[in-house]
């Protein structure tokens, strides 16, 4: 199991089925974890499925995949050492997996802690390191019906 | 003395191991997964060896480079744990292993 560091009431950080968890719901919940006066800032960022590639090419649809024990293991990993080395109160990554049309959310991360400065140094680094660590994939599919596993540039 | 066994058969032990294929590598093999059978002592060279034999020139292409060494963006994790490229060279597997060739990754949104 992963620990959602001091944000009792929301989901566990890591990779889930699309239908099985809402991203914009956890959203509208934030304030469960700032909402004790110790936190300055909160920073969140939505990742969404593009109509384009990377190389501007139409995407009828993206598919993501997960291999789930991995990915998980880093998330939590992740949210733990980026509490850690900016001193943030909360380190939150919910990914989730399955079939995304154009402008469907896939990924959420939220940073909460006492300087803004600290919060967002943690949300860029937390976004940079979701797309590469975990065994996340993500595949393009084409209007002709061709596809590609996209793969992150190291 | 003669020994009333006239031949000692020294069996080999085996292991077991799952290998599991995601992305792109799931549309070399055609599988989700599969298992293959080592001798016990066996590392992590020895169960990719033997499924670049088994895959061809494709799945050699895709995870090691001209030297023959892993490339940079593939990594191998044993149990869900991302094994170091420094241990991979002799890393022992055991019999229940689960061994996943990791492809690169995209993290789900574009830039």
């Amino acid at each position: 199991m992963n620990e959602q560091k001091n944000a009792p009431s929301l989901p566990s950080v890591g990779v889930y089925k699309k239908d099985s968890l809402n991203l914009l719901e956890i959203l509208a919940h934030v304030d469960l974890i700032y909402s004790s006066g110790r936190d300055g800032a909160v920073a969140s960022y939505i990742g969404v499925a593009r109509n384009t590639s990377r190389e501007g090419k139409a995407v009828s649809y993206v598919e993501i995949e997960a291999y789930e024990e991995n990915a998980n293991l880093e998330i939590s990993k992740i949210c733990r050492e980026l509490a850690d080395k900016y001193e943030l109160s909360n380190v939150g990554i919910w990914h989730l997996t399955g079939k995304f049309m154009p402008g469907e959310p896939i990924v959420l991360v939220v940073v909460a802690g006492r300087r803004r400065a600290a919060v967002l140094e943690g949300l860029k680094e937390a976004i940079e390191r979701y797309k590469t660590e975990p065994a996340i994939f993500k595949k393009e599919v084409y209007p002709d019906g061709t596809h590609r596993w996209v793969e992150e540039r190291h | 003395m003669r020994s009333d066994t006239s031949f000692v058969f020294i069996g080999e032990s085996l292991i077991r191991i799952e290998v599991r294929f995601y992305a792109y590598l799931r549309e070399i093999t055609g599988k989700h997964s599969e298992s293959i059978i080592l001798k016990e002592g066996s590392t992590i060279i020895d169960a990719l060896k033997l499924i670049i034999d088994k895959y061809g020139e494709h799945m050699r292409r895709y995870i090691l480079d001209d030297e023959g060494q892993i490339r940079n963006n593939i990594t191998i994790a044993i149990n869900a744990q991302r094994i170091d490229r420094a241990r991979i060279e002799g890393y022992p597997l055991n019999d229940g292993d689960v061994l996943v060739i990791i492809p690169p990754t995209a993290g789900g949104i574009n830039d």
